[in-house]
């Protein structure tokens, strides 16, 4: 029994109603880009707290889900609940605020944008939103000694190295507390022991804030990382933790 | 948002800064080159004003009557060429007839026998070369200039030399004229002119506005070379910002801001570029005589125009460009739709790679059962035909791989 | 590697006599050791001892390796257990694994399930060991390491043969059929 499922208690329930302890979840998505299926009915339901790995080959339509739940990308069926209400039919804009204030993103690479400097790349979702420049640096600066990236503040994305970036990169996923972190290959393009450092302080934070993080890998040893895991197969969800085939 | 765009174009770092030039360049030369067009026709509308007087002839004027007491006393007039070592130059000989005979524009009054006004260049010419081979043509002393409000060009030969009456009188090619002519004739066109400056006006517009598409579209193809140069980039980080949540209203108010700036700078560039070349462009004669400097002057509408159209059109232009980013922080790469810039393994999930075994001493937390020692087979030839399946290679002992506390 | 369920996997199929047992594990399993005549007779004696096989008369002119066995209801119990529990993950687990998928196949027994749960239970002891990898020392760190790349190696395997297995089952089952005249599965 893992850490987490010691503390959570016994395995979730099966009832559709979206109930307190899942924070975000998945139904029956199914969406294709032009004739190529991508997902196919697949369903997912993340608690609030966990870390979920969901694992599968390439193509398998892992990296969507992930953006169907994270409002990237709408299905062309099904249904995504977040915090009690259907987030797939908000508008673009509403879907973009979303992002913004509630969640966090890591992916392969580190999707900095190169012209703002390392401390401006963390508190962009705070300056998207509003918040005055000082304070709003002030706050991303808090990130930078808790993810080792001390001194880095000024620098700007071609002048870090990767495992740098991908810090940089969780720190801006994580600076405005969101309530879900999404991570998709985040040690992709990083070296082991790098990735190790990135995957450790990862989980570490986001246990510390109370994140869930939902983790998009092809590696068993960033899954391990993870409170549990599902498989995503030809456009579904297969396997759950729960040892059914609901997840 | 704006002040977000502003630092983001300005504060962006070297590499921002080079692509900003760039397209600000791009934009300077096609903003110079549409005032220089504009600037142009309207030199060219100024010359053929300035010189229309040239055409005075007898009789009407361009359908108004001249006051009866100009009629009354007309002028005695008679424009020819004359010829110092190949160069042109503009003869008038002139004989008032009272004090109310119409004066030609930029003298004072009408010169009297022995009196002479010369231009600039004319004074010039008068006072460096020997009298016997110019100066002596012209009966009388000079009075005074002729202002060059009334010349052609900068450089133009022209000398109004005064008469009596009774010489004029005598002359077979002289013209009693009552009024100068004051707007140039739309039929003047070189030849039917009595001096051979000054193109039909809607002959020169024509020959501009095809001059100057033919220049601009070069200078396009280069502002829309400049923008692609940097679309990838642009693409880019427009996709990370909407990944973070930027609104696609946010998104395009930066990139408008971008395009703004570039195209502000650019045209202000353009015309600080167009202010220092224009003596330059003055100076070629393709109306037939070459322009005064002040000549080539933009109205205020002109102005107006460019500096509110080129921005905006390169704004227009960004916008277009990027109306694919704003609909999606996916970026379409070679592997499909992906995360921004590509999330795909080109090696696929099973990119193999090895380690060294670390060591193996057993201990008490990790390893439930101690590590037997690993016996190898010797390896197999492939192609047995009795085993359909490859054979595994390395083998534990049997029993220590399964026995557990 | 288990010979006693190996073998008893293989006589679910169907009634064998212990030679054709003999030859059967050579081809898929023995990888170059053939397996001892002693050791297989001494094997079936046991197994029909235990009650999970059941040796045939012995037909005329022969001795021991002419009986036929036969699977008990018992010995089937043991396979469908063995085959549908999940080893305890650790490294070096290929030929154990590589045994129940191809007697999975062979049976017609859902072998994807069966790579599925091992997977779980692999994944479950990896996070074992990256928890302990974080809460250790340095030294401890490494020897969780080592457990883990070994563990995902068996993973891809894992992977690699749940995509095979479709190609995998057709190599595997016509051989079950051309053995015996008229006794098909």
């Amino acid at each position: 029994m893992t850490r987490y499922e010691a503390a959570a208690g016994a395995g979730a329930g099966t009832g559709t109603v979206l109930g307190s302890e899942h924070v975000i979840e998945a139904r029956d998505i199914v969406r294709s880009f032009g004739l190529t299926p991508a997902l196919q009915g697949a369903s997912l339901r993340a608690r609030r707290g966990e870390i979920l790995a969901v694992m599968g080959p390439s193509g398998s339509g892992k990296s969507t889900l992930l953006h169907c739940l994270a409002g990237i990308l709408t299905p062309d069926s099904g249904e995504i609940w977040f915090g009690g209400q259907r987030i797939d039919s908000l508008s673009e804009t509403q879907r973009s605020r979303l992002r913004r204030d509630r969640f966090g993103f890591v992916f392969q690479f580190g999707q900095l944008v190169p012209e703002l400097t390392a401390a401006e790349n963390v508190a962009l979702p705070l300056l998207l939103n509003g918040v005055r420049r000082v304070p709003a640096l002030a706050e991303a600066s808090a990130w930078f000694g808790r993810l080792d990236l001390d001194g880095l503040e000024q620098r700007r994305s071609g002048e870090l190295s990767g495992g740098q970036a991908q810090r940089v990169a969780l720190a801006r996923g994580l600076v405005a507390r969101p309530e879900v972190l999404f991570a998709d290959e985040p040690t992709g393009s990083l070296d082991t022991l790098t990735g190790e450092h990135v995957m450790t302080l990862l989980t570490a934070t986001a246990r510390a804030e109370g994140t869930t993080v939902i983790l998009v890998t092809h590696e068993a040893r960033i899954a391990a990382y993870a409170d549990r895991e599902v498989m995503v197969r030809d456009g579904r969800v297969v396997i759950g933790a729960d040892g059914g085939s609901t997840p | 948002m704006i002040r977000f765009g502003l630092r983001l174009t300005l504060r962006g770092g070297r590499e921002a800064v080079v692509r900003l030039a760039i397209t600000a360049i791009a934009v300077a030369f096609g903003t110079g080159l549409l005032l220089a067009a504009i600037a142009g026709v309207n030199a060219v509308n100024t010359q053929n004003l300035r010189v229309a007087w040239l055409d005075t002839v007898p009789g009407p004027v361009a359908g108004h009557q001249a006051p009866a007491a100009a009629r009354a006393q007309p002028l005695w007039w008679e424009l020819r060429p004359d010829y110092y070592r190949g160069e042109l130059m503009g003869r008038l000989d002139v004989a008032a007839t009272g004090p109310r005979s119409p004066v030609p524009p930029g003298i004072p009054r009408l010169p009297g026998p022995g009196q002479y006004y010369a231009s600039p260049a004319m004074t010039k010419l008068l006072d460096t070369v020997p009298a016997d081979e110019l100066a002596d043509r012209y009966p009388g002393h000079q009075i005074g200039t002729i202002a060059d409000s009334a010349l052609p060009a900068p450089n133009s030969l022209l000398i109004i030399v005064g008469h009596s009456v009774s010489y004029m009188a005598h002359q077979r090619a002289a013209d009693k004229v009552s009024a100068i002519q004051a707007v140039p004739l739309s039929s003047c066109d070189g030849p039917s002119c009595a001096i051979a400056v000054g193109i039909d006006a809607n002959g020169m517009d024509l020959i501009l506005s095809v001059v100057g598409v033919g220049l601009l579209l070069p200078v396009l193809i280069f502002i829309g070379a400049s923008t692609r140069l940097s679309a990838a980039r642009r693409e880019q980080r427009f996709a990370a910002m909407r990944l973070t949540g930027a609104t696609p209203r946010q998104v395009t108010v930066i990139a408008s801001v971008e395009s703004a700036v570039a195209g502000a700078l650019g045209t202000a560039a353009g015309f600080a570029l167009f202010f220092a070349l224009r003596p330059v462009i003055a100076s070629f004669p393709y109306s037939g005589a070459p322009f005064f400097t002040s000549d080539m002057s933009l109205s205020l509408t002109d102005i107006a125009v460019v500096v509110v159209g080129v921005p905006a059109a390169a704004a227009i232009i960004a916008w277009i460009a990027l109306r694919r980013v704003q609909t999606s922080p996916l970026v379409r790469t070679g592997y499909g739709l992906s995360t921004v810039v590509d999330g795909a393994h080109p090696g696929g999930e099973f990119s193999f790679r090895r380690r060294s075994a670390l060591h193996r001493t057993p201990h008490p937390h990790l390893t439930p059962h101690p590590h037997a020692p690993r016996t190898r087979t010797a390896p197999t030839p492939r192609n047995r035909p009795h085993s359909p399946l490859p054979t595994p290679h390395s083998l534990p002992a049997p029993r220590a791989a399964l026995s557990f506390p | 590697m288990s010979v006693p369920l190996t073998l008893l996997g293989l006589l679910e199929r169907e009634p064998s006599h212990g030679y054709d047992l003999k030859r059967d594990y050579d081809a898929y399993f023995g990888r170059g050791k053939p397996l001892p005549f002693g050791q297989v007779y001494a094997t079936l004696s046991r197994l029909a001892r235990d009650g999970k096989a059941t040796a045939g008369e012995a037909e005329p002119g022969g001795g021991p390796d002419r009986k036929r066995y036969a699977i008990t209801p018992a010995g089937q119990l043991e396979v469908e257990t063995w085959l549908t529990e999940p080893v305890a993950p650790e490294p070096h687990l290929q030929t154990v694994l590589f045994a129940k998928v191809v007697l999975a196949l062979m049976l017609g027994r859902p072998a994807a399930e069966y790579l599925d749960t091992q997977r779980r239970a692999h994944l479950g002891r990896m996070r074992e060991l990256t928890e302990l990898k974080q809460a250790g020392s340095l030294i401890d760190a490494l020897l969780a390491d080592h457990g883990l790349f070994h563990l995902e190696a068996d993973l891809r395997w894992i992977d690699t043969t749940t995509a095979r297995l479709g190609a995998l089952a057709q190599a595997v089952r016509p051989a079950t059929y051309d053995r015996s005249a008229g006794g098909a599965r």
